[in-house]
């Protein structure tokens, strides 16, 4: 995996060079940007959650580069390339599609584009465009409602003035990452300790969103939903949200609900994150919420803090400049479907009633965007 | 007296920053001659500027042209036209580029070099301080 690593960055920095070079020759025609993070995270003991650990996790690295050339008036190619380090090291390409404008009101994509659903699956590691170092977990993290770009056709535009309409649809397939542990143990299932967070893929997928810019200036809504054939269920997963966002000077208010359904299990989330310029310094706060359930499972264990999850964020960051902030913050959760012991261990504590409901959470770390 | 004094610079002072900062807002807008209109309104400027209309009416492709973003003129035009701050509008252009969507304007860092654009491409619009003054390259419109 390591080789891996540094043969797409080595390979990643040849491109940023040529690119950076021929990005001064043509402009407006081909451009090159990137993103990065790095944090440190800390949790209580037992539990794993977004990065931390318990003794401390220092290797929590991203880097993403995202290169765009304009080949006519109307066509255009767009590719990003994401490269992350810590307990899943992965190299991903996060989106490669090309595009066709008609006009504004019609924008076809063909290709692996970025999922439209809801406020930031778009810019899902795009830290400077949020408040948290992290997205909302019950959301947008590993919870099996949100991929992260979808594979096939799409078409996008926009229409109004005042009250601005935008649409996306899309057909292709979708791929869900969900650390299903914790619903594998309740449930009294096997799972592979080895694997983190399992991935499915939905076939004959259809989906969209629809955003309404009002009159009232940074003020957002909007809904989102798609249905997809599960391939391990045989089933279709539905899933739907809506969203609402608020930026307005020093001020920036998110929230959004979604609803998935695949087979006998049924996951709700909700988010509600707000946050405030004061100069150089923000000070942000974040609740999140899932609820995870599962058709016909005993009582007792439909109530384990296994399929539970609710956090409560307090961030304080320092933004050196519009591209370059330092973020810290402190979370604590209550439940174990995202906060959970090492799964080698996981098992065994559910067993013994010996799983730890709270965790709080630690973070530390810098984001940066060019 | 001194008091008085002092009272009185200070009052010159705030009075000498707020005329500053008028005469920072001053800008005018302008497109290429072969651009077909006179009059746009402020929300239609924001929209051509956002990318978010991307055609004249007459299918001629739409060439934005912005300021450096430190620049006092691009803050006044951001502020008075795009109804955002500098910082805002960055925060746009970051979540357009990184879905994929699109790319912000191309900057130049003077009004000289702001005119040489909009002279050489025929869909060009960009604004100036309303003290430069225009060469045959470019026409001012209004913005209501």
């Amino acid at each position: 995996m390591r080789t891996i690593t540094q043969a797409t960055c080595a390979l990643a920095v040849s491109l940023c060079a040529n690119a950076a070079t021929y990005a001064q020759e043509t402009e407006q025609k081909t451009q090159l940007h990137g993103f990065g993070s790095w944090h440190y995270g800390r949790t209580t003991e037992p539990n794993l959650f977004l990065g931390g650990t318990p003794k401390g996790e220092f290797d929590n690295t991203r880097l993403g580069l995202s290169l765009s050339s304009h080949l006519s008036e109307k066509g255009s190619i767009a590719v990003q390339l994401d490269v992350a380090t810590g307990h899943d090291t992965e190299v991903e390409i996060d989106f490669a599609f090309g595009s066709w404008r008609f006009s504004d009101a019609a924008i076809l994509k063909v290709g692996s584009v970025k999922l439209p659903f809801g406020i930031s699956t778009e810019v899902f590691d795009v830290g400077t465009l949020r408040p948290f170092l992290d997205l909302a977990p019950a959301f947008y993290g590993r919870s099996g409602i949100i991929a992260e770009n979808y594979k096939g056709l799409g078409l996008s535009g926009g229409s109004g003035t005042a009250w601005r309409v935008s649409y996306d649809v899309f057909v292709g397939g979708l791929e869900l990452v969900e650390f299903e542990a914790p619903e594998d143990v309740a449930n009294g299932e096997e799972f592979d300790p080895t694997e983190s967070a399992e991935e499915h893929f939905l076939r004959d997928a259809v989906g969209g969103r629809l955003s309404v810019e009002t009159p009232v200036a940074g003020l957002t809504f909007g809904a989102s939903a798609y249905s997809g054939q599960h391939e391990e269920l045989d089933q279709r997963q539905r899933a739907w949200g809506a969203h609402g966002e608020y930026l307005a000077g020093p001020w920036s208010v998110r929230s959004e609900f979604a609803e998935s359904r695949a087979g006998e299990e049924a996951r709700k989330a909700f988010y509600l994150e707000g946050a405030r310029r004061l100069g150089r310094w923000q000070i942000a706060g974040r609740y999140d919420w899932l609820d995870t359930s599962i058709d016909d499972l005993p009582r007792e264990r439909a109530s384990t803090s296994l399929l539970r999850h609710k956090s409560f964020s307090l961030g304080l960051n320092y933004w050196l400049t519009p591209e370059l902030v330092l973020k810290a913050a402190i979370t604590r959760v209550d439940g174990n479907r995202l906060a959970a012991p090492a799964l080698e261990h996981l098992a065994q504590a559910f067993e013994r009633n010996e799983l730890r409901s709270r965790t709080d959470l630690f973070q530390f770390g810098v984001q940066f965007s060019f | 007296m001194t008091r008085l004094t002092r009272f009185s610079s200070s009052m010159a002072l705030i009075l000498a920053a707020s005329i500053a900062n008028a005469q920072e807002a001053r800008f005018r807008v302008i497109v290429n001659p072969a651009v077909g209109v006179s009059t746009l309104t402020n929300a239609e400027v924001s929209q051509l500027f956002l990318k978010k209309k991307t055609t004249w009416q007459g299918g001629q492709i739409v060439q934005p042209v912005d300021q450096a973003d430190s620049s006092a003129i691009r803050q006044a035009f951001t502020r008075s036209v795009l109804k955002k701050n500098v910082q805002a509008v960055n925060g746009y252009w970051q979540s357009q580029i990184f879905s994929g969507r699109a790319v912000p304007p191309p900057e130049r860092g003077s009004d000289a070099a702001v005119l040489a654009y909009i002279a050489g491409n025929p869909g060009a619009i960009g604004y100036i301080s309303s003290a430069t003054a225009l060469g045959p390259g470019a026409k001012e419109i209004k913005v209501n």
